[in-house]
C-alpha cells in the first residue's frame, strides 16, 4: 500500500515536470525571439534570418514542440543559444558552486532559525520574543539584494575586512552565505516559533512538567519532535527553493551557480538552458516534497498507519 | 666614427645588456596575473561570429589585424591613425588591386609560423564575403571584395569590384582578426559543404581560439572566467602580465568593491553615478573614454504625424544636448556635430553646424507643422543603453515645453521598437569604420533597411544622390566635398536627432599603465599595457 502511494506521487512528478517543460516552452515563445536577445541593435534582417534558421527557430512551433520533446526523452537537453555549450554541462559545472553556497547558507538558517524559534517560543511575549520576532521579520522581508550590497559596502568597501565576489574560499563565502541563511532563519524561526508554541501547551507536555521532568529534556526530546512535521514541511519547501532563492544572491556576489545561470539564460532568451534548468529545479521540488513526505511517515507513526491503510 | 670611440661604446652597450638581461628574465618571470573584473564575459571567442563590445574587449588579445589602428596616437587632424599590424606595409597597385606585404617571424598560438595561408582561410569568400558566406556580418565589411591570392608566403592580393578608398580601414576593423589557418582548415573535407564543416570547425574553436595575439586563451567556465595566458612569442614582445584573468562580476558596487579590496585589478562598465565616490581611495585611478557610437532618436518620416519634417525639425531643436550630458555624463561627453567624428581625419566637415538647440524656433515650427497636439510614440527597450530611460523622461518635458505630446512606451527587443506604429525610438549608432561609408552610409544609405526594409526613412533625392556618389568617389578633396552636401541633406531629411557619445569608465589600480580605447576593445599589447611596482 505504502508501495502504491510513493508511485502516484511518482506518476504525479512526471506530470508536473512535462507541464512545467509545456508551459516554459509556451511562455518563452511569447515573451519573444531568441534571436533578437542575441544579435544587436544594428543587425540586419538577413543576419537574423541566418540565425533563426541556424538554430531551427524558423520551424513552426508545433514541430519545434515536438524535437524539444523528444530531444529530452533521449536526455538531450540541446545547446545553450549563447554559447553553444550543452546545457546540461553548463549546469553540472554551476551546480557545485550553487549547492556549496547553499547548503552552508542553510545550515546558517537552520540552526539559527530553530534555535531563535524556540527561545523566542520559550519567552513569549517578553522583550526577547518581540526581539527575536523583529529579526525572523526583518529576515525574510529585507530583500536579498539589499541586504548583499548593504554587506559588500560594509564589509569589502568600507572595512575592506571581507571578498566581495566570487566564491573561490571559505572568506568568499562568508557574505553571501549571511545574506541567504538570513532569510532562511527569518522563515524558519517563525515556523518553529509558532510550532512549539502549540505543544508547549498540550497534555503531555503539561504531564512532564507535572512529573519532574528537567525543562531541557522537556523542550528537546518532548515538544519539539511533536513540534516538528511544520517545520519539516518548511525545511523541505526551502531546500527544494535553494537554486531558485539562490538567484539574486549568486548575481550580486558574482557566484557562478546556477541562479545566476538562470538569470543570464533568461535575460538572452536563451531557451534550451532556461527549460533544462526549469527542469532540475523542479525535480529537485520533486524529490524535496517525496523526502519530506517519507520523513513524516518515518517520525510520526499515525501518518505511517494511515498512508499504510489508504 | 672614431675607432676607440666605436671600441668604448661596444663594451658600454655589452654592460647594459649584461645589466638588463637579468633583469628582464627575472620580471618576465615574476610578472603578474591580472584580473579585470567585466559585467558580463564574451559570448564566443570567434571574431566572425560575435563582434559586441562583451567579445571584442576579451578576444582583442586573442587575434591581430593586418592593419591596426593606433588608438592612442591620432592623426595630426584627429583622424584614425593606421599602423603595421601582421602587415607590414599595403598600397593599392591598381585601383581594383589592394597588396599586402605579410610581416614575417610571427607565429600562431598553436606554434604554427603565420604567412598567406592564414590570410586566407580568414578572408575566404566562403567565411566572409561570397555569396552566402558562413558568417554574414563579413558582407557588411567585405562584400566588395571579388576574390583574396596568394602572390606568395608572404604578399596577399585583394581585388575589389570597386575601388574603395578606405580598404586599409577595413582590414583594422570588425571582422578582419586573422584567425590561423591550420585549425581551422584541419576540419575542411574534401565534398563537403562549406558550410556544414565551417559550422564544426567553429564549434571547435569557439572556445579554443588560435590567433597570433599577445595572449592566448587558457579557460572559460561561463559566468565566471576567461582566462588567457602571456604568448611570450609575441612579435611586439613578451606581454606585461603572466595571466589576464576576466571575471564576470555583473553588480556595479561589487566590481568596485572588488578593486578597493584589492581581488581586481581593473574593473571596466564604471557608470557616472560611481565616478565621484572612486575619487576618495588613492590607490585607484579612473580614466573615462567618450565611445565613437552615437546615441540617437529615430524619428518614422512615413509616420502621417511625423511625415511633416517642420515637426521633425521642432523635435530635434527642442533638445537640449548639454543639459543632457551634464546631468547624465557628468559632463564628460560631447553631441557629434552631424553623423560624423574628428576620427574621420580628412572627411571630417569641422564646420558643419549639426543638430541645434533652440526651444523658441522649435515653438515656431510647431506652430507652422500640421501637428494637433497627437500623442507621439517614444518606444525604448528600458536600460538596453545606459541612461535611456532617464533620457526619454527629460527628452519628453523638454517637448511638452515646445508643445509636443510624447508618450514612452517601453517594449522588449528591437522587433518590437520596429513593429508596426513605430514613430520615434532610441537607437545607438556605431561609427564601424571612421568614415562615412562604414557608419551613415551602411546605416542611412540607399540599400540599407533603413529605406529599403523597415522603410522608417524616406531619403530625399538629394541624400540618395549624394551618397552614390560618395561610394563612388575616391579623391579625397572631392569626397569630402560630397560629404559635406550629404551630411547638409541627411539633417534636412532629418530621419534622426543626435544626443551624444556615451562613455564608459574603467577603474583601476594606480599601478596599471592602461590607456582605454574610444571602441570597447582592451588592448593588453606591451605598447599599451604595463604595470609599475608597488
Amino acid at each position: 500500500m505504502l508501495g502504491r502511494h510513493y508511485l502516484t506521487k511518482i506518476v504525479r512528478g512526471l506530470l508536473t515536470i512535462w507541464i512545467i517543460v509545456t508551459f516554459t516552452f509556451i511562455a518563452l515563445n511569447l515573451s519573444g525571439d531568441p534571436v533578437d536577445a542575441l544579435v544587436g541593435d544594428q543587425a540586419s534582417p538577413e543576419v537574423i534570418a541566418h540565425y533563426r534558421e541556424k538554430f531551427g527557430l524558423d520551424r513552426p512551433l508545433w514541430q519545434q514542440y515536438l524535437a524539444y520533446l523528444g530531444s529530452i526523452a533521449q536526455g538531450d537537453f540541446g545547446l545553450s543559444l549563447s554559447d553553444q555549450q550543452p546545457a546540461v554541462s553548463l549546469i553540472a559545472a554551476a551546480l557545485p558552486h550553487t549547492l556549496r553556497l547553499g547548503l552552508l547558507a542553510f545550515s546558517v538558517g537552520l540552526l539559527l532559525g530553530i534555535g531563535l524559534g524556540i527561545v523566542a517560543a520559550l519567552n513569549r511575549n517578553r522583550p526577547i520574543d518581540r526581539f527575536v520576532m523583529s529579526f525572523a521579520v526583518l529576515g525574510f522581508s529585507l530583500p536579498n539584494f539589499f541586504l548583499g550590497i548593504l554587506l559588500i559596502l560594509l564589509f569589502s568597501l568600507h572595512w575592506r575586512l571581507l571578498p566581495s565576489s566570487g566564491d573561490a574560499t571559505i572568506w568568499h563565502l562568508i557574505l553571501p552565505a549571511v545574506t541567504l541563511g538570513t532569510h532562511f532563519a527569518g522563515t524558519f524561526a517563525r515556523f518553529t516559533r509558532s510550532a512549539m508554541l502549540e505543544v508547549l501547551n498540550k497534555q503531555y507536555v503539561v504531564a512532564a512538567r507535572a512529573k519532574g521532568v528537567p525543562r531541557p529534556r522537556r523542550v528537546l526530546w518532548h515538544a519539539l519532535p511533536n513540534a516538528a512535521i511544520p517545520i519539516i514541511t518548511i525545511i523541505g519547501l526551502k531546500l527544494g527553493d535553494l537554486v531558485a532563492g539562490s538567484i539574486i544572491v549568486e548575481t550580486v556576489f558574482a557566484v557562478p551557480g546556477v541562479g545566476r545561470l538562470l538569470v543570464n539564460a533568461v535575460t538572452s532568451r536563451d531557451f534550451a538552458l532556461v527549460q533544462a534548468i526549469l527542469i532540475m529545479v523542479s525535480i529537485t521540488m520533486i524529490l524535496a516534497n517525496l523526502a519530506v513526505d517519507v520523513i513524516y511517515t518515518l517520525i510520526d507513526p499515525r501518518m505511517r498507519a494511515a498512508r499504510a491503510e489508504s | 666614427m672614431n675607432s676607440r670611440l666605436s671600441v668604448t661604446t661596444s663594451w658600454a652597450a655589452l654592460a647594459a645588456v649584461l645589466v638588463v638581461l637579468p633583469s628582464l628574465s627575472a620580471t618576465a618571470a615574476d610578472r603578474p596575473d591580472v584580473t579585470v573584473a567585466v559585467n558580463e564575459l564574451a559570448r564566443a571567442l570567434d571574431p566572425g561570429e560575435r563582434t559586441g563590445n562583451v567579445d571584442v574587449r576579451v578576444y582583442y588579445s586573442i587575434f591581430d589585424t593586418l592593419i591596426r589602428r593606433d588608438f592612442a596616437h591620432p592623426t595630426a587632424d584627429g583622424g584614425a591613425k593606421l599602423v603595421p599590424g601582421l602587415a607590414e606595409s599595403w598600397s593599392w597597385t591598381t585601383p581594383t588591386t589592394f597588396d599586402v606585404k605579410l610581416r614575417q617571424g610571427v607565429k600562431c598560438h598553436d606554434g604554427s609560423p603565420f604567412n598567406a595561408n592564414d590570410v586566407l582561410a580568414t578572408f575566404s569568400p566562403d567565411r566572409l564575403w561570397g555569396e552566402k558566406p558562413y558568417y554574414p556580418d563579413g558582407r557588411v565589411y567585405f562584400g566588395n571584395l571579388t576574390g583574396v591570392d596568394k602572390l606568395d608566403d608572404f604578399t596577399v592580393r585583394f581585388t575589389v569590384a570597386q575601388h574603395d578608398p578606405i580598404m586599409a580601414h577595413r582590414l583594422s576593423s570588425y571582422m578582419s582578426f586573422v584567425i590561423c589557418d591550420e585549425p581551422w582548415n584541419a576540419f575542411k573535407k574534401d565534398g563537403v559543404a562549406a558550410k556544414v564543416w565551417m559550422d564544426e570547425a567553429a564549434k571547435a574553436l569557439r572556445w579554443k581560439p588560435v590567433g597570433t595575439g599577445p595572449y592566448k586563451f587558457s579557460e572559460y567556465q561561463r559566468n565566471d572566467r576567461i582566462k588567457l595566458v602571456a604568448f611570450d612569442e609575441y612579435y611586439e614582445g613578451a606581454p606585461a602580465a603572466k595571466s589576464i584573468t576576466f571575471r564576470s562580476v555583473p553588480e556595479v558596487a561589487a566590481r568596485v568593491a572588488g578593486l578597493v579590496a584589492g581581488d581586481f585589478d581593473i574593473a571596466v562598465e564604471i557608470p557616472p553615478d560611481q565616478w565621484e565616490s572612486l575619487k576618495k581611495y588613492n590607490d585607484i585611478v579612473l580614466k573615462t573614454e567618450p565611445l565613437e557610437n552615437s546615441h540617437v532618436l529615430q524619428f518614422n518620416t512615413n509616420d502621417p504625424v511625423l511625415a511633416d519634417k517642420k515637426l521633425r525639425h521642432a523635435m530635434s531643436l527642442a533638445i537640449d544636448r548639454k543639459a543632457l550630458i551634464d546631468a547624465l555624463w557628468k559632463g564628460e561627453t560631447y553631441a557629434p556635430n552631424g553623423h560624423q567624428l574628428p576620427s574621420f581625419g580628412a572627411m571630417y566637415v569641422k564646420d558643419n553646424p549639426g543638430y541645434d538647440y533652440n526651444p523658441e524656433l522649435a515653438k515656431k515650427l510647431v506652430a507652422e507643422s500640421g501637428y494637433k497636439g497627437q500623442e507621439i510614440s517614444y518606444r525604448l527597450i528600458p536600460n538596453y543603453y545606459l541612461y535611456n530611460v532617464e533620457a526619454a523622461q527629460i527628452i519628453q518635458e523638454m517637448w511638452r515645453a515646445v508643445g509636443i505630446n510624447a508618450r514612452i512606451d517601453f517594449v522588449e527587443s528591437f522587433n518590437e521598437v520596429r513593429k508596426p506604429g513605430a514613430q520615434v525610438f532610441a537607437w545607438s549608432n556605431t561609427y564601424r569604420v571612421p568614415d562615412p561609408t562604414g557608419s551613415i552610409l551602411a546605416l542611412w544609405g540607399p540599400d540599407t533597411e533603413n529605406q529599403t526594409g523597415w522603410k522608417f526613412y524616406g531619403a530625399s533625392e538629394a541624400f540618395n544622390t549624394a551618397a552614390r556618389e560618395l561610394q563612388a568617389e575616391s579623391d579625397e578633396a572631392k569626397r569630402k566635398a560630397i560629404f559635406a552636401r550629404l551630411l547638409t541633406a541627411f539633417q534636412d531629411d532629418m530621419p534622426m536627432t543626435m544626443l551624444y557619445n556615451p562613455v564608459t569608465g574603467y577603474a583601476m589600480k594606480k599601478t596599471i599603465n592602461w590607456t582605454p580605447y574610444s571602441q570597447y576593445y582592451m588592448d593588453f599589447r606591451p605598447s599599451n599595457f604595463s604595470i609599475a611596482a608597488k
